[in-house]
């Protein structure tokens, strides 16, 4: 993809703030790989995921140059965020319009949400696999369980604070700062998963 | 079981969600979650909605099987506890020689080691006596699992032996270093102290005041390690150690930190004890500097101040995230009292960057003292500059361009600068002009400096700013006294009656304190005499005196950062002097210090929103007048202003002056409106006898500028018929010149020559001349022709 560098110089121009250029450049490190990972993991071809990744990158660079400030806060980068997902979910949807077990796809879509929702769908889903990976290191292995139990697996709370030797109030303490840790990561790459209706 | 249920604490609770809470508070919460259900629904709204709960639950149940193992605990390299504890009891069986005394738990050399008092990550503190020279000590000694790793013995010692050089009062000392035996260690004095850390985790927080005073002595023990080329690397409250009564402290535990990091972070690809003060390039592992240890320092003012640290998480590896990835929460945010430059400085030690951070320490310390004293004394010691500096300031400042000091002469003059006589000033106009002197006696008496003595020798009328065609004076921008401050202020609380009730109980009368404010003002310690003069005011007895005493006040003012008290005492001499001259000047100089302040917007509104609340108040009317025509150049909002103000004089049952007059019609003819300009410059010639000639010139320019030449002809012959101002020669010359250039333009050849003439006769200034003498060589060729 000869053109991306190109793209990012006149995407640097156009970012006339620090701040912004910043949030570009930290959003790059972190959604290169996140795409690269998904990719992979929806069994890409090595080359092909490569090549996917980047023109995922490149049509959230061009439309980046296309950005006005709105006035909100932190405008600059929930507009990535909004690009960038769009980006990708046209990315998975296409792919998922090729066959890919030899199923035709008019036979396996029956009954099924269009392909547009079901990335939308797979979307967040790697988004949160994503997540979990990032900021499972962070949390004492009983914190996490307490979140995974209680709000994954849907357990009774005072059943999983038995098990693990805590107090229920622990167990209330542990999957909400897991929760809310989650919603920030994933909020820099899905709207959806970051702005609870308050 | 208990049945009261403890009080519902929700601000606990966003702080629980970011890892923010010490030790206690968790317990507190944890506690009482056990039984509120509303706090527990609120946490759980707090960390995500509930749709988000659910949607996250189904998204997560139904994850590839690739990814399943993220819900298990199984196998996770990185998940360390966060504190790694060395139990006194292995370390006492594996290191010590056995006891010599009943009350030692073991011997080191010719040391009686009473008890582990401490120990972290990197080694252990023990009590002992010294036998030998019959002294308490304080021993720290290499964790017993390093003592085998040959690099962290050398650097332990390199290490100590390098704090050992540093000698400072804040710096904890080294008696001796032990290199060799089994464990290397040092000896150092034992102090009767407490770290930080015990002292916040007995306190919670500390005021700001000693905050500061810690941080002072921090950052010279900084600066002073740093000039040896040592840096600390584990800058923390622990090591921080604090007289138990008192706010002495030394910085305990020079290089450890780098000892025990290299070793072990080779060794288990992790850094044993508390990330929670490193600096973001310690967390990446990169080259650390100087720098590092400033960013610590942010760390642990930020902690004194809040009672937690900036950055926070369960995790070694979530801290560290946090410190790489997150902005702390805003100070402010836990304690609301917290001042902005504070944050800000806080905010600049914590710069990711550390290029971009604060320092070096010999700075932060010398900063952090005038914030003591602004702290201490806010009355005397303005906040520090550039802690009021945006960055983008900073390069505005620098690419300003100061051309207006190498053009034209810095006169000091007005209000104050004793001892200096300025003899006679010339205040030229468009629309008028009048001569005023004045002068200051030189103050050679021990008593009280005289105020300001202005003597007028014609009644002075509005300066303003010359037309465009007009040939450019502009020296009376550029008399101002004030040394220009540029930075922008601090709003201060406005002055009360409990201050009235403060002066009276310090000095007996205005009197007294006029005189010791009077005392400072001839030592030119014009700060000091801020505080006395204000008791002055506050005792006045009346406006007379006030307007004294506000006379003297304008040199504290000029000193001070904000700009809002010299306005006042500017505004209150533009409504209660008698004497217009003076009035004039202070306008003058409000709008020089506005504009030199950079306040003109501030200014608008102060004013506009005074005269929202009295349309009547004249003072103010006047101001906003002055501001719209010279600051703002907004002519238009200057004309209605002055159309207001003729509206008031008329129901008054008085007419607009004639120097107001003389204003409008400018500002007229600056917005264009040449002929409602020329026609109203004429009125005002018909009542102004003595400037008659002056409003006609300008009137026979503006009915140019309208394109109607007849009108304009004979107006510069009303006016060359009367007698123009003598005073001043370069006022005859632009007259002369005004009426040339009309006749002039207007065809006028023959009436045009006699005015160049004269006002080739009236000047020196070689441009002028060149000019005069090109016109009139033409006039005479067409004249011939």
């Amino acid at each position: 993809m000869t053109n991306l560098p190109d793209t990012r110089l006149s995407l640097l121009v156009r970012l006339q703030s620090r701040r912004d250029e910043e949030a570009w450049g930290e959003f790059l490190a972190d959604y290169e790989p996140f795409l690269l990972g998904m990719f992979r993991r929806r069994g890409l071809q090595e080359a092909d995921v490569r090549d996917v990744t980047q023109q995922v990158l490149v049509s959230i660079a061009s439309n980046v140059g296309r950005w006005q400030p709105d006035g909100q806060a932190a405008p600059f980068r929930r507009w990535i965020t909004t690009i960038a997902r769009n980006a990708a979910i046209r990315h998975l949807s296409r792919s998922a319009q090729r066959p890919v077990s030899g199923l035709p796809e008019q036979f396996a879509s029956i009954g099924q949400p269009s392909s547009t929702e079901r990335a939308e769908r797979e979307y967040q889903q790697e988004i949160l696999a994503w997540a979990i990976q990032q900021v499972r290191d962070e949390f004492q292995p009983t914190t996490w369980q307490a979140f995974w139990e209680t709000s994954v697996q849907l357990r009774p709370i005072a059943e999983v604070a038995r098990e693990l030797a805590i107090s229920t109030g622990a167990v209330y303490m542990a999957r909400s700062r897991v929760m809310a840790r989650l919603r920030e990561k994933t909020g820099h790459f899905d709207p959806d998963l970051h702005e609870s209706e308050e | 079981m208990p049945t009261q249920q403890s009080p519902c604490a929700p601000e606990l609770l966003e702080l629980c969600l970011q890892d923010g809470l010490t030790a206690a508070e968790l317990g507190r919460l944890e506690a009482h979650l056990n039984q509120c259900e509303t706090c527990r629904k609120e946490l759980e709204n707090l960390a995500a909605a509930p749709h988000t709960w659910s949607l996250a639950a189904s998204l997560l149940k139904e994850l590839p099987t690739g990814s399943a193992g993220v819900g298990q605990t199984g196998d996770i390299q990185s998940r360390q506890p966060l504190e790694k504890s060395v139990h006194a009891t292995d370390f006492v069986v594996d290191v010590l020689l056995p006891a010599r005394t009943p009350n030692a738990i073991g011997r080191l050399d010719d040391i009686e080691i009473h008890e582990v008092i401490g120990s972290g990550g990197n080694g252990i503190v023990l009590k002992g006596w010294q036998t030998e020279l019959q002294r308490l000590v304080a021993v720290k000694v290499l964790r017993p699992d390093l003592c085998y790793n040959a690099d962290a013995r050398v650097r332990f010692v390199r290490e100590a032996r390098a704090a050992a050089a540093v000698v400072h009062p804040h710096v904890m000392p080294i008696y001796s270093v032990h290199a060799e035996g089994r464990c290397p260690y040092f000896v150092m004095p034992l102090l009767s102290c407490e770290s930080l850390q015990d002292r916040l985790d007995r306190v919670g927080c500390l005021p700001l005041v000693e905050v500061l005073q810690i941080g002072i002595q921090v950052s010279q023990a900084l600066a002073a390690a740093h000039s040896r080329g040592l840096v600390h690397r584990d800058i923390k409250p622990a090591n921080i150690l604090i007289e138990k009564s008192g706010l002495h402290v030394v910085l305990a535990d020079f290089g450890l930190a780098r000892a025990v990091d290299d070793a072990s972070l080779t060794q288990d690809g992790f850094v044993a004890g508390t990330p929670r003060y490193m600096s973001p390039e310690q967390a990446y592992g990169e080259r650390v500097d100087e720098r590092s240890d400033l960013f610590s320092l942010g760390s642990v003012l930020y902690a004194l101040w809040t009672g937690r640290p900036p950055f926070s998480a369960e995790t070694a590896v979530g801290v560290l995230r946090r410190l790489t990835d997150s902005q702390p929460r805003a100070m402010s945010s836990l304690r609301p009292e917290t001042p902005v430059w504070w944050e800000d400085l806080v905010m600049w030690l914590h710069q990711k960057v550390p290029e971009d951070r604060l320092g070096p320490a010999e700075h932060v310390s010398q900063l952090l003292e005038n914030c003591l004293r602004h702290t201490l004394q806010p009355a005397l010691h303005p906040i520090p500059a550039e802690l009021l500096m945006e960055v983008d300031a900073i390069a505005h400042i620098d690419g300003d361009d100061d051309t207006s000091q190498g053009d034209h002469i810095r006169l000091f003059l007005i209000w104050g600068v004793v001892g200096m006589v300025i003899s006679a000033l010339a205040i030229t106009t468009t629309a008028g002009m009048a001569i005023v002197a004045m002068s200051w006696l030189p103050d050679r008496s021990a008593g009280p400096p005289p105020p300001p003595v202005v003597v007028i020798s014609e009644p002075a009328t509005e300066p303003v700013t010359k037309a465009p065609a007009e040939p450019s004076i502009e020296f009376p921008a550029h008399l101002y006294a004030t040394e220009p401050t540029p930075f922008p202020s601090i709003q201060v609380a406005e002055v009360d009656d409990q201050k009235k009730a403060a002066a009276e109980t310090k000095y007996g009368s205005a009197e007294e304190a006029y005189r010791v404010g009077a005392a400072f003002y001839s030592l030119k310690e014009y700060v000091k005499t801020k505080e006395p003069f204000e008791a002055a005011l506050a005792l006045a007895p009346d406006d007379a005196y006030r307007l004294k005493v506000y006379r003297a006040l304008l040199q504290a003012y000029t000193q001070e950062s904000k700009w809002q008290p010299k306005a006042e005492a500017l505004e209150f001499i533009i409504a209660k002097s008698e004497q217009e001259a003076e009035r004039s000047l202070a306008r003058r100089e409000l709008m020089g210090f506005i504009r030199e302040r950079g306040k003109t917007s501030e200014a608008v509104k102060r004013y506009e929103e005074r005269l929202k609340l009295d349309s009547k108040d004249e003072a103010t009317m006047y101001i906003l007048i002055e501001i719209y025509s010279r600051l703002k150049d907004d002519p238009r909002r200057a004309a209605a202003l002055l159309e207001q103000w003729e509206t008031l004089k008329k129901a008054n049952g008085q007419e607009m002056k004639v120097s107001e007059a003389a204003q409008l019609a400018q500002e007229y003819v600056k917005q264009k409106k040449f002929q409602e300009g020329a026609e109203l410059y004429e009125k005002t010639a018909l009542r102004d006898a003595k400037l008659a000639a002056w409003h006609y010139k300008d009137a026979a320019a503006a009915w140019l500028k309208a394109g109607d030449k007849t009108r304009a002809v004979a107006a510069a012959k009303a006016s060359a018929e009367c007698a123009p101002e003598t005073r001043s020669e370069l006022l005859e010359h632009y007259w002369h010149r005004g009426l040339a250039d009309v006749f002039f333009d207007t065809g006028e050849y023959a009436l045009a020559i006699p005015h160049y003439e004269q006002a080739i006769a009236k000047t020196q200034i070689d441009g002028y001349l060149k000019d005069c003498r090109a016109r009139l060589e033409l006039a005479r060729m067409r004249v011939t022709q």
